[in-house]
Order: structure tokens, then C-alpha cells, then sequence
């Protein structure tokens, strides 16, 4: 005859198993506590937040900046299958929507107010002069990077068309206009997450 | 550890928690004090946890349907949270010799709540980050605090992805808090997700108790009960804004609900209303709670009217099909407002469709085998399951498991169905929702493999 004695081994086997991962995770438990001691921001929730990858951009909202979102992270793992389908359904026309973390974080933060996504081009061509000093624009692009390609010799190699010319001129002019604003580093690692891709805060200065 | 447990927000959200609580208490021993006399302090703790957010829940929709969200304040609450205590503690005091409380019992609950502190503290002091979290729950709750016109939000195009069909319960809960603290706050609510989670040990906990006490040291199924929900996937989404262990939560309180209706041989007549209240307070909730709400009505339908007639069903419950009134009135205020759900004239899955299943199924195959997420406990349950089920099988007393393995097939199956008919490509839905749909039923296997042991050898 089994008795049930014979179990006790076994089922303390398992609950150490598990509670081995559970006290894998009761270290970072106590990671954001030990973080938010020495903050010197005004609130917990902002101590808090401040490790928040998208701090910056909640910091945006919270000061009630206007703000141009540039959006130019469109491939189809950023497909919003939901607004493409809707929007099929209104128009008959199939027309692919993006979403990614970003937009869904400026969303969040900003709402009530909504923030259109724009591309680099739209900028450029379209809202350049409604543009204010002490605007802020958002980028999931970083400018500089373009704008350091432009300026490298072995680009001045290639050959360009009068639009191609067109866009880089008024591309300079924009980036001029511009500053680019640090994002704090944040020493907070959550568990199991992807890490967030990155993102740019440009600050119009004229 | 002191100054994030005193701050200002924190002390709300556990007088929050503890209002939801106390209500629950009150009401069961208010309406069902005979369900619970019956039960361990674990047990009470649980399902008035659970019925405390269902009464809530119901209160703060009608609060809603009739435009009054901005009466709720902080004042309005502490008003509300004083006569709740009062009344707590007048019942308690009538109702404390028939209350019995074992004091090994509120040693194990101190001790429960010591082991999750770092996880409370966790809760407490987490920012929001996850999908579902921001596009759906909290963003509808910063509308409904903003008092903005939802509607318009749910018609907007700019929020297509919020999933606009949803049910607004969770949101509702959320912005009452925001009320309180006149400001958004999505890190300190975090607590009350947390409080489901905690929740969902003290049923586990509880049902091993009234199964096994007299068999096992109560620190073996201390130990057992801790080892069910501490897998990672639970701790994740514990209280990282997703509301799906939450409804696994929802789900287990009415499987258990369920079975005792079905094994409890003296007086049971308090169980279909208890479970007519919680599927309608999972309606609330999200979708998956549709399918599972069908079959729960369908199964209690057929067991009482086989025996006492259907008439008499109706006669005796009719009332607490109010219960569904919230679930009914957003179907009808969605659809004439034309808030748009994918699978509105989708129904009917292609033939072509049919393919997916064996993909599907291949997909919760590998699923359940995860033992990074869910430990070895999926696997050691259907083992259980299937032993003791054997066992059950040859002694004959299967047939009264079967309602409840009918109820998981079909919330299961009800998860194919959607696969079947879903317009996105349902490769990229299975993956980006498989662990989600995942936790709305592990605990239901969990608890059948409990049940399953305790039916074969319990006696």
C-alpha cells in the first residue's frame, strides 16, 4: 500500500522548483525601491515614472508642449490590423495602418489631445512653417543620422534628382531649426520585456 | 518600503481594496450567509473579494448609464467605506458564533501576505508599459475620469485598435479610483490587479483546505497552493495592466461555484444565484466570458430543470437574470451607436478557414508544454487529470465531472472558433494572444485536477 507520506518529497521537489523562479523575480521585486530612494522628483508616481521608457514623452504631456510626431517605423510588425480592417470596412479601400509602442505611449500620455503621426516628408513639405519655437517634435527616426549622412562626402558622390535635391534642402533647414534633447538613462530592467526601440526628442529653437 | 506603503495614493488604493472586500463580506452574509457558514476563512475571503467587485462592478455601470460619474469623489468614498465597516461589523457581531475562524487560519493568512509582499510592493511601484494595458483598460479609464464623452472616444477612428467592442467594467473600476485621488494614477492601482491574483491563491488555498485538511499537513498545501500560482506567467501578469489572469480569476470563483452546486447533496439553492451573479459580472470583463457564460447558463438550465423542472428554474432565478442587464445593455448601446467589434458579420468561418485548426491546435499544444511560463504544474495536472479521471471513470462517478470538462472544452473551443473566423492573419493573433487565452484556464485545469483527486480518494 502507497502512503500518501510517499508524496511529501515529491511535492516539495515541485513547490522548490518553482519557488526558485519566484525568488529570481522577488530580487527585482525590490530593484525599483532601491531606484526611487535617492530621486529627488516631487511625487512617488514621478520617481516612479522616471524609469519609464517613455518618461520623456509623459513629461511632454504632463507640460502640455505641442508636439509633431514623427512616424516613420512602418513595417509590418507595426501593421494595426484593427484600423486597416475598420478603415476597409468604412472606405472599401485597403490601406495599411501602423502602430507602434511610441504612438500608442504619445495616445496614452497625450490624450484628450491627439497626436497625428506624421512622416519625415509630410513635415517637410507640409507643416514646416506652422512650426513654433519651443515646439517639440518626436521621431521614431533619428535626424541626425540623416543629417550626417547628407553632409558626408561619399554622398555628395551620388547623383540626385531636382526632388531628391528639393527634400534634402528643406530637410536641412528644418534640422537647423532644431536641438536635440537627452533622454535619461534608465536603470530599471523589467522582467521579460523586449527592449523598447528608440526614440528622438528635438526641441525647435527658431 | 514605509514611505511607498504611507504615500498619499497607496493608503487610497488599499482602502479601495478593502471597500470592495468588506462590501463583498457584508453582502454574502447579508443575502448568502448560509454559503458562508459553510466555508473556510480562505474560501470567504475569496469569494467576497469576488462578489464585493461584482456588487461594485454593478454600481458603478449604473452609475455610469446614468451620467453620474462625477458624483463619485473622495469624500463621497469615505462616506461610502463608513457605512460599509458599520455594517460590517454589526453583522459580524451577529453572525461571529456561527463564523467559525481558525486561528492556525489568520496565522497562514499573515504569513500569505508576508511572502507576497515583495510583489505588493512590486505592484506598487511599477509603471505601465504593456500593450493591452495602454491601448485598451487604462486609456478607456482616462477617458471615463477625463468625463470626456466616450462615445466619441469609441467612435473614433484614431483609437480603432483600443478594441472599442470591449466591455467598460475594469476601465469603470479604474477611473472610480482615479476619482478619488482627482488624478491619474496608473501605477498605485496596480494593487487592486494584484489583489485578484492574491485572490486567486487564497481559492486555491482554500479548496485544497476543504478538500484535504483532514488528509495533509496544512503547510504541504500551504506549499501546493503557492507552487500553483507562482509560475512566471502569473507573476508577470499579476499586475502589468492586463486584465486576462484576472478573468482566470473570474473564471475559477464560477467553475468552483459550479462544482459544489453539482456535488453538494443538502440545501444548494444559493449556488445558481451565486452563479448567475458572477457571469454576469464577467460580462462585464471581457469578451472570453461570453462562451463561458453561455455554457455555465446552458448547464445549470438542464441540471435544475432535469430535476426540478424548468419552470421552477425560472420561477426561482428569474430575478438574478438581472445579472446580465449590464452585459445586454452595452450589446444594445454598442451596436445602435454602430461601435464597430470584428467579429460583427463574421460568424460564419470560411470552409477554406478549416485549415487553421490543425495549426491551432498545434500552437496550445506547444503552449501547454511551456514549461518556462507555467512550470511543471500544466503538466503534472493533466497527468492528475487523466489518472484520477481513469480512476473516476471505473468507479462511475465521471458523470458528474462532466459539466465542468464540458464547460473548459468549450471555453477552449471557443478560442478555435475565433481563429476560425477572424478577418487579421490569424497566425499573428495566435501568437500575440496565446499566453493571454492561456490564463483565462489554467486555473480551471488546476481546479480539476484538484477536484479529480479529491473525487477518486477523497472520500
Amino acid at each position: 500500500m502507497i502512503k500518501k507520506y510517499y508524496f511529501y518529497p515529491l511535492i516539495i521537489a515541485i513547490f522548490l522548483i518553482s519557488f526558485h523562479f519566484y525568488s529570481f523575480y522577488q530580487e527585482s521585486f525590490f530593484q525599483m525601491m532601491n531606484l526611487i530612494k535617492n530621486k529627488k522628483h516631487q511625487t512617488l508616481y514621478e520617481k516612479i515614472q522616471s524609469e519609464n521608457p517613455y518618461y520623456e514623452v509623459w513629461l511632454l504631456a504632463k507640460n502640455g508642449k505641442n508636439v509633431y510626431f514623427i512616424f516613420e517605423d512602418k513595417n509590418d510588425k507595426n501593421l494595426d490590423y484593427n484600423t486597416t480592417y475598420f478603415k476597409q470596412k468604412q472606405t472599401g479601400k485597403k490601406i495599411n495602418y501602423y502602430l507602434s509602442e511610441l504612438k500608442l505611449n504619445i495616445d496614452y500620455f497625450f490624450y484628450p489631445k491627439v497626436i497625428k503621426p506624421v512622416s519625415l516628408w509630410e513635415i517637410l513639405y507640409f507643416h514646416q512653417d506652422n512650426i513654433g519655437k519651443y515646439d517639440i517634435v518626436i521621431s521614431d527616426y533619428e535626424l541626425d543620422e540623416y543629417w550626417e549622412r547628407i553632409n558626408s562626402q561619399i554622398y555628395s558622390c551620388f547623383k540626385k534628382t531636382v526632388l531628391e535635391k528639393e527634400y534634402d534642402e528643406r530637410f536641412k533647414t528644418f534640422y537647423k531649426r532644431l536641438k536635440r534633447l537627452l533622454i535619461s538613462k534608465k536603470e530599471f530592467i523589467p522582467i521579460n520585456r523586449h527592449p523598447e526601440k528608440p526614440y528622438y526628442i528635438y526641441q525647435v529653437i527658431n | 518600503m514605509l514611505n511607498i506603503l504611507i504615500d498619499k495614493n497607496n493608503l487610497i488604493i488599499f482602502s479601495f481594496v478593502l471597500f470592495i472586500q468588506i462590501l463583498g463580506i457584508n453582502f454574502l452574509l447579508l443575502f448568502f450567509k448560509e454559503f458562508l457558514k459553510k466555508n473556510n476563512l480562505f474560501l470567504n475571503l475569496s469569494y467576497s473579494w469576488f462578489f464585493g467587485n461584482a456588487v461594485f462592478s454593478f454600481f458603478v455601470f449604473l452609475i455610469f448609464i446614468f451620467k453620474k460619474l462625477n458624483l463619485l469623489n473622495l469624500n463621497s468614498f469615505l462616506g461610502l467605506l463608513f457605512l460599509t465597516s458599520i455594517l460590517f461589523i454589526f453583522l459580524f457581531l451577529k453572525h461571529k458564533k456561527k463564523i467559525k475562524i481558525k486561528r492556525s487560519n489568520l496565522v497562514y493568512l499573515v504569513f500569505t501576505l508576508i511572502f507576497f509582499t515583495p510583489l505588493i510592493i512590486e505592484s506598487l511601484t511599477s509603471f505601465l508599459v504593456s500593450w493591452d494595458a495602454l491601448a485598451i483598460w487604462f486609456l478607456k479609464a482616462k477617458v471615463l475620469y477625463l468625463g470626456q464623452d466616450i462615445l466619441s472616444f469609441l467612435k473614433s477612428e484614431n483609437f480603432y485598435y483600443s478594441s472599442q467592442a470591449y466591455p467598460l467594467g475594469i476601465s469603470l473600476v479604474i477611473s472610480f479610483y482615479y476619482r478619488l485621488i482627482n488624478q491619474i494614477n496608473d501605477q498605485a492601482i496596480q494593487f487592486y490587479f494584484v489583489w485578484f491574483f492574491i485572490n486567486m491563491f487564497f481559492l486555491f488555498f482554500g479548496l485544497l483546505l476543504n478538500f484535504f485538511e483532514k488528509n495533509f499537513p496544512k503547510f504541504l498545501l500551504f506549499l501546493i497552493s503557492i507552487t500553483l500560482i507562482i509560475s512566471s506567467a502569473f507573476i508577470i501578469y499579476s499586475h502589468n495592466g492586463y486584465v486576462d489572469l484576472q478573468v482566470g480569476y473570474i473564471f475559477l470563483v464560477i467553475f468552483s461555484l459550479i462544482y459544489f452546486f453539482l456535488v453538494k447533496k443538502e440545501n444548494t439553492s444559493f449556488y445558481p444565484k451565486l452563479i448567475f451573479l458572477g457571469l454576469g459580472y464577467s460580462l462585464m470583463i471581457k469578451n472570453e466570458a461570453l462562451p463561458f457564460s453561455l455554457i455555465g447558463v446552458f448547464i445549470l438550465l438542464v441540471i435544475f430543470g432535469l430535476n426540478f423542472g424548468f419552470l421552477n428554474f425560472f420561477r426561482k432565478y428569474f430575478f438574478y437574470c438581472f445579472s446580465f442587464l449590464p452585459f445586454l445593455y452595452w450589446e444594445v448601446y454598442r451596436r445602435v451607436n454602430l461601435i464597430p467589434s470584428f467579429l460583427d458579420s463574421n460568424l460564419i468561418p470560411k470552409k477554406e478557414n478549416f485549415l487553421r485548426l490543425k495549426v491551432v491546435f498545434n500552437y496550445f499544444l506547444l503552449e501547454y508544454f511551456n514549461t518556462e511560463k507555467y512550470g511543471l504544474n500544466l503538466v503534472i495536472a493533466l497527468f492528475l487529470i487523466i489518472f484520477f479521471g481513469t480512476i473516476l471513470f471505473y468507479r462511475r462517478k465521471i458523470i458528474k465531472m462532466i459539466p465542468l470538462l464540458l464547460i473548459l472544452l468549450f471555453q477552449i473551443f471557443s478560442y478555435f472558433y475565433v481563429f476560425l473566423i477572424t478577418p487579421f492573419p490569424y497566425i499573428v493573433q495566435l501568437e500575440s494572444s496565446l499566453e493571454r487565452i492561456f490564463l483565462q484556464f489554467i486555473p480551471l485545469i488546476y481546479f480539476l485536477a484538484i477536484v479529480f483527486i479529491f473525487e477518486a480518494i477523497g472520500d
